[in-house]
C-alpha cells in the first residue's frame, strides 16, 4: 500500500506509483527492514502480550512510509485488523467485515453500542422518535430476513441502502440475535464446571501437541 | 510473543473419541489468536464474577454458539491461555 502517493507534496512519479501499487506481486525496493516478511490473518496480535508487537509493527510501517516503500497490501490489511482486535467493538466490526458466522449477531451488537453511545454522550437526540439505523450494507440481506416487516429501506443518493428500525424493534431484533442459533450458551452450568475444573489437577497438553494428536485420528476435520 | 496455548487433559481424551470438527477449528483459532470474535467474556457473567475473587489471575471466556463452545482462561501474569470444558448440544464435555 503505498501511503505517500496521494500527498500533494510526494515527489515521486506516477511511474513510481504505478509501480509500488496494492500487490503482492510488485517489485520492492531493497531495504534494510523485511517488508516481504507477512502478518498473516491468523497471527493478528490481539492479546494484551502482543501488544509490543503491534507497536514494533508500527513503527515498521512509519518507517515505510517515511522512506516511502511499498507495503504489501496484505500486511497494512493484518496491522488494521490487529488495531481492530484490540477492543471488543473492534473484534464484533472483524466479525462483520469477515462475514463470519455471528456476523449478524456481531452488526447487532455493533449498532447497540452505537446506540448506547448516543444515548449516554453530550448531544441531546435531535428527533423525538428514537430510532436505530443499521446501515452496513455487507450484511444487509441477512438482516432483512430478521427485521420486522415494518422496518424501511432507507436509500441514500449514492445508492446505498439502510435499515430504519424504531427503539422497540431494534430491542427486538437484539433480543433475537441473542436468541439465534449463533447465540453464547447459558452460562450457569459452564462457569460451575469451570469452577470445578480451575479447582482440580491442572493437567493440560500443549494446544498444537492436541491438533497433531487429533488429526493424526481423524484428519483436520 | 504469541501466549501459549494448552488444552485440558480430559476435554483431549473427549475429543479423541468424541471427534467435533467444530471444537477442532476453534482451538486452532485459540491457539493462533487468543481472542477471536465472538469469544465473550464472563467477566459481567454473575456466576463468574462471584468466582473472580478466588481466581484473579484469570479471565475467563466462552467462544461458540448453543451447539459447540470452548469455555477458556487467560492467565495475564504467564500468558497462557487453557481450554477448559467445552459445551456440545448445550451439555457440558470434557471435564472429567
Amino acid at each position: 500500500m503505498n501511503l505517500h502517493g496521494s500527498y500533494p507534496t510526494s515527489t515521486s512519479s506516477s511511474r513510481e506509483n504505478e509501480k509500488r501499487g496494492v500487490s503482492g506481486a510488485e517489485e520492492r525496493r531493497s531495504t534494510h527492514l523485511d517488508t516481504s516478511a507477512l502478518i498473516s490473518s491468523g497471527r493478528v496480535p490481539q492479546a494484551p502480550s502482543v501488544a509490543s508487537d503491534m507497536a514494533s509493527e508500527a513503527r515498521a510501517l512509519l518507517t515505510l512510509a517515511a522512506l516511502r516503500e511499498a507495503i504489501l497490501a496484505e500486511r497494512a490489511r493484518a496491522f488494521a485488523a490487529g488495531v481492530l482486535a484490540e477492543s471488543e467493538l473492534g473484534r464484533w466490526a472483524l466479525a462483520v467485515l469477515r462475514d463470519e458466522p455471528c456476523a449478524a449477531r456481531a452488526l447487532v451488537e455493533l449498532a447497540n453500542a452505537g446506540l448506547q453511545r448516543d444515548t449516554v454522550g453530550v448531544k441531546p437526540p435531535n428527533n423525538a422518535t428514537p430510532k436505530a439505523v443499521l446501515a452496513n450494507s455487507l450484511v444487509r440481506d441477512r438482516l432483512r430476513v430478521m427485521a420486522p416487516a415494518s422496518a424501511r429501506l432507507v436509500r441514500a443518493e449514492d445508492g446505498s441502502e439502510s435499515i430504519l428500525l424504531s427503539l422497540e424493534e431494534f430491542q427486538a431484533l437484539l433480543d433475537a440475535a441473542s436468541a439465534a442459533e449463533h447465540g453464547i450458551p447459558e452460562t450457569k452450568q459452564v462457569v460451575a464446571e469451570l469452577k470445578r475444573a480451575l479447582t482440580s489437577s491442572s493437567d493440560y497438553i500443549d494446544a498444537s501437541t492436541f491438533l497433531e494428536q487429533y488429526d493424526a485420528l481423524h484428519g483436520s476435520r | 510473543m504469541p501466549c501459549t496455548a494448552r488444552v485440558r487433559a480430559s476435554l483431549a481424551r473427549y475429543l479423541f473419541t468424541a471427534p467435533n470438527a467444530d471444537l477442532r477449528r476453534r482451538i486452532a483459532i485459540l491457539r493462533q489468536t487468543p481472542f477471536p470474535p465472538g469469544s465473550r467474556s464472563l467477566a459481567t457473567d454473575d456466576e463468574w464474577h462471584g468466582l473472580e475473587e478466588s481466581f484473579t489471575r484469570h479471565r475467563a471466556f466462552i467462544y461458540g454458539t448453543n451447539d459447540n463452545a470452548l469455555v477458556y482462561t487467560y492467565d495475564g501474569s504467564t500468558e497462557t491461555l487453557s481450554i477448559e470444558p467445552a459445551v456440545v448440544e448445550g451439555s457440558v464435555v470434557g471435564h472429567h
